[in-house]
């Protein structure tokens, strides 16, 4: 039987339809998401004993409030878009060790319809050289920045747009089964993917992850009932220089290096033995890096797996089968958790792998933070 | 292309920036390099990776490079960048060369610029008042 040093499961998942704009306060859309997380799990939400909400969006003082929760258990993890993989992470230590029994990770915010992403302060670590040697050139945002990883890997691989287009064409048709999805019934075409209007060269607007109104939640508790999900391992690593890309060397270093070796030398399995992988998916070509560095192709080969359908269900490896952050909606990679669960649980119906019995997946944050884990059912 | 008087100034009294804003406005280009090992390094840190001494001095140098990424930014996110497209390099300097340096590019099309290309250092004083100057870069050679 597989299994590393972690003996946590996810117990139960939840979350709202994701949406443009949402017709309900961002605490009503997390407690919608807890509850259902709780339902999942067979528990009621006064056993959560242990809760690690997400930085900058609704707290867990109002969860506690309104739902009578009495934490025994509580922090933040704060590495931005690795958060949601990292903190299955601290919940396994922490129901392992007894510290609690059911943690909860939660996210609720209306990101879309509320403030947005360039209106909301940013976690970033490194500020002084945000602000002394970046902003003062134009340079603010995550498309910018993670546009001058892909500029630089394009230089050094080559790299076409419809590799990047086929990233977000996949990311759409899987969408397309997904009915809680942001962007569900709408197609996207490679024109149109192609005339997308420029964003920070190389990305183009289809290249970057949607902002959304919803919320998402998860329970990791000490449980090995027949329907729960194992955390089977699960790893966290930085980049060299965490704080600054400019002077990074090797340039394209990120923490899912370190942390997918650590998860696949931990179980002794590779990345041919898993059946799905849930990628976090900020921009296109951050999922290409990703399967390069988690070990799904070589470095300069990623593209050969894409084409020809390799990421889309059915393929050699369905990446996001919900649509991810381009198309499901950007729940900061706690819906890719949710996803990996599902397809675990065979619960996915049209968009179903067939027989999935181990699922990857991958969280990125800040200036290439990682963090990786691989999910299985009770019978690997 | 930009509007040098809107960018928001940093905070020119943090003394890790004290030595670089006092180099731009002299014109000159200032790094830091340890003073035990000699290792030069940016952006600015108080300990050495290689020989973790906390002894450092600010060096000029030539602010000659070429690009080594580039982005060509499509929609304004920031003030004093309102008119798009503009393009932000990461330039390796020519020596010493294992240090980078960001800066947005001036007289050149945006879209004319590659990786490889060879930049020099602009220097334009910016805030409401020039209070501050700041280095750009620009096809080396050209016409400033």
């Amino acid at each position: 039987m597989l299994g590393g040093s972690h003996t946590a499961s996810i117990t139960g998942v939840g979350n709202t339809k994701y949406s443009k704009k949402a017709d309900r306060s961002a605490g009503l859309l997390a407690i919608d998401a807890v509850m259902s997380a709780a339902r999942d799990a067979g528990i009621e939400p006064q056993e959560i004993d242990g809760l690690i909400p997400y930085p900058g969006h609704i707290g867990d003082d109002i969860l506690q409030a309104e739902l009578d929760l009495k934490p025994r258990f509580r922090t933040t993890v704060d590495m931005g878009g690795c958060s949601a993989v990292s903190a299955l992470r601290i919940a396994s230590l922490a129901v392992a060790s007894g510290a609690a029994k059911h943690v909860l990770l939660f996210r609720g915010l209306k990101g879309s319809s509320g403030l947005r992403k360039a209106d909301r302060p940013s976690f970033l670590p490194g500020q002084p050289f945000r602000r002394h040697l970046e902003h003062v050139h134009g340079l603010n945002t995550p498309a910018q920045r993670y546009a001058l990883l892909c500029q630089r890997y394009k230089h050094e691989y080559g790299l076409d747009r419809r590799t990047l287009g086929e990233i977000a064409l996949a990311a759409r048709a899987h969408a397309n089964l997904n009915p809680d999805a942001q962007m569900y019934g709408r197609d996207l075409t490679m024109d149109e993917y192609l005339a997308g209007r420029l964003i920070s060269d190389p990305y183009t607007l289809f290249d970057c992850c949607l902002e959304t109104d919803g919320a998402s939640a998860v329970i990791v508790s000490k449980r090995n009932d027949a329907r729960d999900i194992r955390i089977l391992s699960v790893a966290e690593a930085q980049g060299v220089s965490p704080d600054d890309i400019s002077n990074r060397e090797p340039f394209l270093d990120i923490g899912l290096t370190q942390a997918a070796n650590d998860v696949w030398n931990e179980l002794g399995v590779g990345p041919n033995d898993v059946d799905a992988a849930m990628i976090y998916d900020c921009f296109t070509f951050e999922v290409l890096h990703q399967l390069e560095e988690a070990g799904f192709a070589g470095h300069g080969k990623a593209a050969a797996l894409i084409a020809d359908g390799g990421i889309r269900l059915g393929g050699k490896l369905p990446v996001n089968t919900h649509g991810g952050m381009l198309s499901e909606g950007h729940q900061a990679g706690l819906n890719h958790v949710i996803e990996a669960v599902r397809q675990l649980r065979q619960e996915c119906g049209q968009r179903q792998v067939e027989d999935a019995r181990l699922v990857a997946v991958s969280g990125w944050g800040q200036l290439g933070d990682g963090s990786f884990a691989v999910l299985g059912g009770q019978n690997v | 292309m930009f509007e040098p008087e809107l960018i928001p100034l940093p905070d020119l009294s943090d003394p890790n920036f004290v030595p670089f804003w006092e180099g731009t406005k002299e014109h000159q280009l200032r790094i830091q390099q340890c003073e035990d090992c000699g290792t030069h390094r940016w952006p600015p840190r108080s300990t050495c990776r290689h020989c973790r001494s906390t002894a450092v001095t600010w060096v000029p140098v030539e602010p000659r490079g070429r690009v080594y990424s580039y982005t060509i930014v499509g929609r304004p996110t920031t003030k004093g960048y309102a008119n798009t497209p503009y393009a932000v390099a990461i330039v390796a300097l020519d020596a010493p060369s294992n240090i980078r340096i960001i800066g947005s590019v001036v007289g050149i099309e945006p879209s004319q610029l590659a990786i490889g290309m060879a930049l020099e250092g602009r220097f334009t004083p910016i805030g409401p008042n020039g209070e501050a100057t700041l280095m750009q870069w620009a096809p080396a050679g050209a016409q400033a």
